[in-house]
C-alpha cells in the first residue's frame, strides 16, 4: 500500500481521471454529471480549507521555533517571529466565536487600518517615483509619460470640465487600447495554461508532484 | 531656473511624504467640492436601482479585503443606503472572511440614519454571514442557497423564520445583484450571473470595483452579462452625488474621498513636470 502511495504515477493516474471527468462535463452536459462536478469542485474547496489549516500549523511551528530556540541567531530578529506568532494566536483565539466582539472589534479598528496603512504607502513611494523616474528620455519613454498624463487628466474630472477633448481620447486609451491588450494577455494565458494542462496530462510536467525524478 | 529644479529635484523625499500627506488628508476633514463628472454607467446603475419596484429584494454581496474597506465600502455604504431609501430588501452576503468581520459594524452605524428610520431586521435587511468564494459555492447558491447560509448571521436563525428570507430558495428568486469585487468577475459570471439570468431574465447584476477591475468588467458590460458597473473612485464619488440630489444623508463619504484623489493627481502631475523639466533643461545644457 506504501508503496502505491509513494509511487508518483498514482497521483498522474488520479489527476487524469478527475481532470477528464470535470472538463467531461462541460462538453456532456447531464444531470449526473454535473451532480459529479460539483461534488468533485466540493472536495477541492475542502482540501483546499485543509491545507490551509497544515499552512497555518507550520507557520507557527516555523515562527515559534525561531522565536524560541533562534534567541542567539546572528540574524537578531527572533522577537519579530515572537510578535508574528502572538499576533495570529490571538486572532485564531478570538477569531474562534462566530461573530464575536472582539474580533470585530481587532477586525475593524487593527487590521482594516494596518492593510489600510500598508496599501497607502504606496501613494507617497509613487510621488516620489514619478518626480525621479517618470522622464522623458526616449520614444517609448516618451509615449508612456503621455499616456500617463492622459490617464491621470481623464481620471480627475476637474480637469475634463476644463478641456473636454481629453475625455474621448481617455475613453478611447481605456475602452479600446486597454481592452485589446487586455484580451491579448487574457488569451495569451489562456494559451499557456492549456499548454501547460496537456503537459501535465500528458505526465510531461511533473514538478507539481515535488520530490526528486526518481521518488 | 535649472538650478531651482535641480534642487526642487534633489528635495528630501520627507518632505514630498509630507506635501501628499497634507493634499489627501486635507479634503477628509474639509470637504473641497471638486467638480464630479458622471460617467454613462454609473448613471445606468443610478437608474436601475431607480426604477425597481418597492419591496425588490436585492443582493448586495461583499468580495473585498480588509486593504479595500475605506476605499471600496464607501460604494457599499451607498448602495446600501439608497436601497434603504427605495424600500427594497435587502440581503447581504459576504464573500470574504475579512468583509465577514467588517460588516457587522457597519450595519450598526447605518441604524443611526434616518434612511434606517422605521427599517426591521429580518423584514427590509438580513446578514448572512461569510459564504466561501468560488465555483462550488456559487452553484449551491444558485440551487439552493440553504446549502450555503442555512441562517443569518446575528441570531443563527432559519432563513425561513425571517419574512424576507423566507421565499428566496435559490438565487434566481433575487430581482437583482449587486456585488462589489474583490477581483476581476469572472467566477461571478460564469457561475452565477449567466445562469441566473436564464432562469430569471429580469434579473439584473451590477458590479463595483477597483480600477484593475474595470478591462475585464467592460468587456461583461458590453456582452450583456452585467448590465452596468461602478468603477474606481471617481464613478463612487459620481454615484454618491446622484444618491444625495435625491435625499439621501450621505453616508460613505465618496465625494471626500475623490477629493483627495483629485489633489493627489494634482501632485502627481506637478511631479511629472518638474522631473521633465529638469530632463530638458539637463539637455540643453549638453548632459545625458
Amino acid at each position: 500500500m506504501s508503496n502505491i502511495l509513494r509511487n508518483k504515477m498514482t497521483y498522474q493516474v488520479m489527476l487524469l481521471f478527475f481532470s477528464v471527468v470535470i472538463i467531461g462535463s462541460y462538453y456532456i452536459v447531464t444531470p449526473e454529471t454535473q451532480a459529479i462536478t460539483n461534488e468533485l469542485m466540493k472536495w477541492g474547496s475542502i482540501v483546499t480549507a485543509i491545507l490551509g489549516l497544515y499552512g497555518g500549523i507550520s507557520a507557527l511551528r516555523y515562527h515559534g521555533l525561531r522565536a524560541f530556540k533562534d534567541k542567539n541567531n546572528e540574524e537578531k530578529i527572533w522577537n519579530t517571529y515572537a510578535v508574528i506568532l502572538i499576533a495570529t494566536v490571538t486572532i485564531i483565539g478570538i477569531g474562534l466565536g462566530r461573530g464575536s466582539g472582539y474580533y470585530q472589534w481587532v477586525n475593524v479598528n487593527i487590521l482594516t487600518t494596518i492593510d489600510s496603512t500598508m496599501y497607502t504607502i504606496i501613494g507617497f513611494m509613487l510621488v516620489e517615483a514619478t518626480l525621479r523616474g517618470l522622464r522623458v528620455r526616449t520614444i517609448p519613454a516618451a509615449v508612456m509619460v503621455v499616456c500617463v498624463v492622459i490617464m491621470l487628466l481623464f481620471q480627475t474630472p476637474i480637469f475634463i470640465n476644463i478641456f473636454p477633448w481629453i475625455d474621448p481620447i481617455g475613453q478611447l486609451l481605456q475602452n479600446t487600447i486597454a481592452s485589446a491588450v487586455a484580451r491579448a494577455l487574457t488569451i495569451g494565458v489562456g494559451i499557456a495554461a492549456f499548454y501547460l494542462g496537456l503537459r501535465v496530462l500528458a505526465g510531461r510536467e511533473i514538478g507539481w508532484l515535488g520530490g526528486s525524478k526518481n521518488e | 531656473m535649472s538650478e531651482y529644479i535641480e534642487k526642487i529635484k534633489k528635495i528630501d523625499p520627507r518632505w514630498l511624504h509630507i506635501a501628499t500627506l497634507i493634499l489627501i488628508a486635507y479634503p477628509l476633514i474639509y470637504p473641497i467640492g471638486w467638480p464630479l463628472a458622471q460617467s454613462e454607467t454609473t448613471l445606468k446603475a443610478f437608474n436601475l436601482i431607480e426604477h425597481l419596484p418597492e419591496k425588490s429584494t436585492v443582493c448586495i454581496s461583499v468580495s473585498m479585503t480588509a486593504t479595500m474597506f475605506d476605499a471600496q465600502g464607501r460604494i457599499f455604504k451607498d448602495w446600501f443606503s439608497h436601497c434603504m431609501k427605495k424600500n427594497l430588501n435587502v440581503v447581504i452576503l459576504s464573500f470574504s472572511p475579512e468583509a465577514a468581520g467588517w460588516i457587522p459594524s457597519q450595519i450598526s452605524q447605518a441604524e443611526t440614519f434616518d434612511w434606517m428610520q422605521g427599517k426591521k431586521y429580518g423584514t427590509d435587511y438580513i446578514y448572512l454571514g461569510y459564504v466561501v468564494y468560488g465555483a462550488a459555492s456559487f452553484s449551491d447558491l444558485l440551487q439552493n442557497i440553504r446549502k450555503e447560509a442555512a441562517t443569518d448571521f446575528f441570531y443563527s436563525k432559519p432563513l425561513d423564520d425571517w419574512p424576507i428570507t423566507k421565499n428566496i430558495r435559490a438565487f434566481p428568486d433575487f430581482d437583482a445583484w449587486f456585488f462589489i469585487a474583490g477581483s476581476e468577475p469572472k467566477a461571478e459570471v460564469a457561475y452565477l450571473i449567466i445562469p441566473t439570468k436564464k432562469i430569471n431574465t429580469d434579473f439584473r447584476a451590477l458590479m463595483a470595483g477597483g480600477m484593475a477591475e474595470y478591462t475585464t468588467s467592460r468587456i461583461y458590460y458590453l456582452s450583456g452579462d452585467l448590465d452596468s458597473y461602478v468603477i474606481g473612485a471617481p464613478d463612487w464619488a459620481a454615484y454618491e452625488q446622484l444618491i444625495v440630489a435625491k435625499g439621501v444623508s450621505p453616508w460613505g463619504n465618496a465625494r471626500g474621498l475623490m477629493d483627495s484623489m483629485t489633489n493627489f493627481h494634482f501632485l502627481l502631475l506637478t511631479m511629472v513636470i518638474i522631473g521633465n523639466v529638469s530632463v530638458f533643461f539637463k539637455r540643453n545644457k549638453g548632459g545625458s
